[in-house]
């Protein structure tokens, strides 16, 4: 077959990876190339040693693996600021906090690769360790926040995305099936009609679209004791937005 | 078209010929290798195919040619130059490694929708020559070994291969589902967007979202979001 069947599910963790190795990183040169890197993908200035210099992921561990480079820690993997991260994480359940796109397999591909640079590594890993899991259970409880249309989760990490994909793809696509079941109800007048619109789909939309659309507060249920109150929300939250 | 039926890269993309259908709107040069890389992303996350990448691949092609013989005129005994020689030559591995499976995710699905991607208008538009070469290449051999091996000996009335049943939900013709569930990434303000007759949500820059495919549709062929 043209594609494997294992790839045909999104990406793998592996080119997720690969993706990740595209990201800029400071590292300080111990060799001096003189001329200018001519890549396809654009101009880097010369490599001097005792100069940082940005380059992407993969050449500044492929100069490591060669003991011809040092990388920078970037700034959000130190401990200080691991350590605040973490805090905001757990105090604030609602929304994640902000860690660059590809944090994970920048922090993994560091660890593996450039531990003599990382100052207290064993700390570092720790901490991503505490941080993965805390962001991981509050995009678990996303889940109740899915709704038929759409569901907001900003500064989600692309593996973390990847992890909770199939089962969000697929629990997203259920959830659409039961719209149309409801919409060709053949009682349809519009006072019913709304009654029970608001039953199988606004009260979920209610707590994704209207108060908070990172709100992962989640008490999502179909039990028809939500109705009223769920699509009061609805109305008058929607188009407010937090954040 | 008949002899087309070893099908290999090589060939593949000495074959791709001038630009069907232009850009929706020109890429800076520099940006080809990011680009592709997103257009690759994209493919392998929408349901559909979605427009290929011409003057971008064609471009890069002719990067990775000259790249490859200012490789191998540098000099191995220098050590700055093996240093560069192998810094270039990772790079120009993990180009074609994006472009071969950017270019396999296509023909994966072109193989899975054959005959709605040859049967659907703007669908075919989307495809290159020696992809719709290879569309038609691949739905006459299929349907002729389906007739050969069992077909023929099936009542005429049976024998039909892309035969709507029905609805449309039964045809046999098998259509990406667009109304999946997809994950993407705002690249940049688009203010309110309208996603079903009673949805509207204010989309900004880097903000992450689950879609139905179907609604972010538009977006997606305008640049304005990324798949992911």
């Amino acid at each position: 077959m043209a594609l494997p069947r294992h790839l045909k599910n999104g990406l793998t963790p592996l080119e997720i990876e690969f993706l990740a190795e595209n990201e800029l990183i400071e590292i300080e040169a111990a060799i001096d190339t003189r001329t200018d890197l001519e890549l396809l993908s654009g101009t880097l200035p010369a490599l001097k040693p005792l100069r940082t210099n940005k380059v992407p992921l993969w050449m500044a561990i492929s100069l490591k693996k060669k003991h011809k480079c040092n990388i920078r820690v970037p700034a959000w993997m130190t401990v200080e600021a691991l350590t605040r991260t973490l805090k905001e994480e757990e105090t604030n359940d609602v929304r994640f906090s902000y860690m660059p796109y590809h944090y994970m397999e920048i922090a993994q591909l560091l660890l593996e690769n450039a531990m003599d640079d990382i100052p207290s590594a064993d700390a570092t890993r720790t901490l991503l360790k505490d941080l993965r899991e805390a962001r991981q259970s509050k995009a678990r409880q996303g889940v109740h926040s899915l709704g038929e249309s759409y569901l907001q989760m900003d500064n989600i990490g692309l593996m973390e995305i990847n992890e909770i994909r199939p089962f969000f793809t697929k629990a997203f696509f259920e959830i659409q099936k039961l719209r149309p079941a409801v919409a060709g109800n053949p009682n349809n007048n519009n006072a019913y009609d709304y009654d029970h619109y608001g039953n199988s789909s606004l009260s979920m939309d209610g707590r994704y679209g209207g108060a908070n659309t990172t709100d992962f507060d989640g008490k999502a249920s179909y039990s028809s004791s939500t109705i009223p109150e769920s699509s009061r929300r609805f109305q008058s939250t929607q188009g407010s937005r937090m954040n | 078209m008949a002899d087309d039926d070893d099908f290999k890269f090589a060939d593949y993309t000495d074959r791709i010929s001038a630009s069907r259908e232009p850009d929706v709107e020109a890429i800076d040069p520099v940006e080809d290798v990011a680009h592709l890389t997103q257009a690759w992303v994209d493919e392998r996350a929408a349901p559909e195919l979605l427009q290929y990448q011409e003057q971008c691949i064609q471009r890069l092609l002719a990067k990775v040619e000259e790249q490859t013989l200012v490789v191998e005129e540098l000099d191995p005994r220098n050590d700055t130059s093996v240093i560069l020689s192998i810094l270039y030559q990772t790079e120009l591995e993990r180009v074609k490694f994006v472009l071969r499976s950017y270019l396999r995710t296509r023909i994966s699905k072109i193989e899975r929708f054959c005959a709605y991607v040859l049967n659907d208008g703007p669908t075919r538009k989307r495809l290159s020559r020696a992809e719709l070469n290879y569309a038609e290449n691949y739905s006459r051999a299929t349907r002729q070994h389906y007739q050969n091996s069992f077909l023929s000996s099936l009542p005429q009335s049976l024998q039909s291969q892309d035969e709507a049943v029905f609805s449309r939900k039964l045809s046999m013709v098998s259509q990406p589902i667009l109304d999946e569930a997809v994950f993407c990434r705002i690249t940049e303000d688009i203010g309110d967007y309208q996603l079903d007759e009673d949805e509207t949500v204010e989309l900004e820059k880097g903000q992450i979202y689950i879609f139905k495919y179907r609604s972010v549709r538009t977006l997606l062929h305008k640049r304005q979001i990324h798949l992911i």
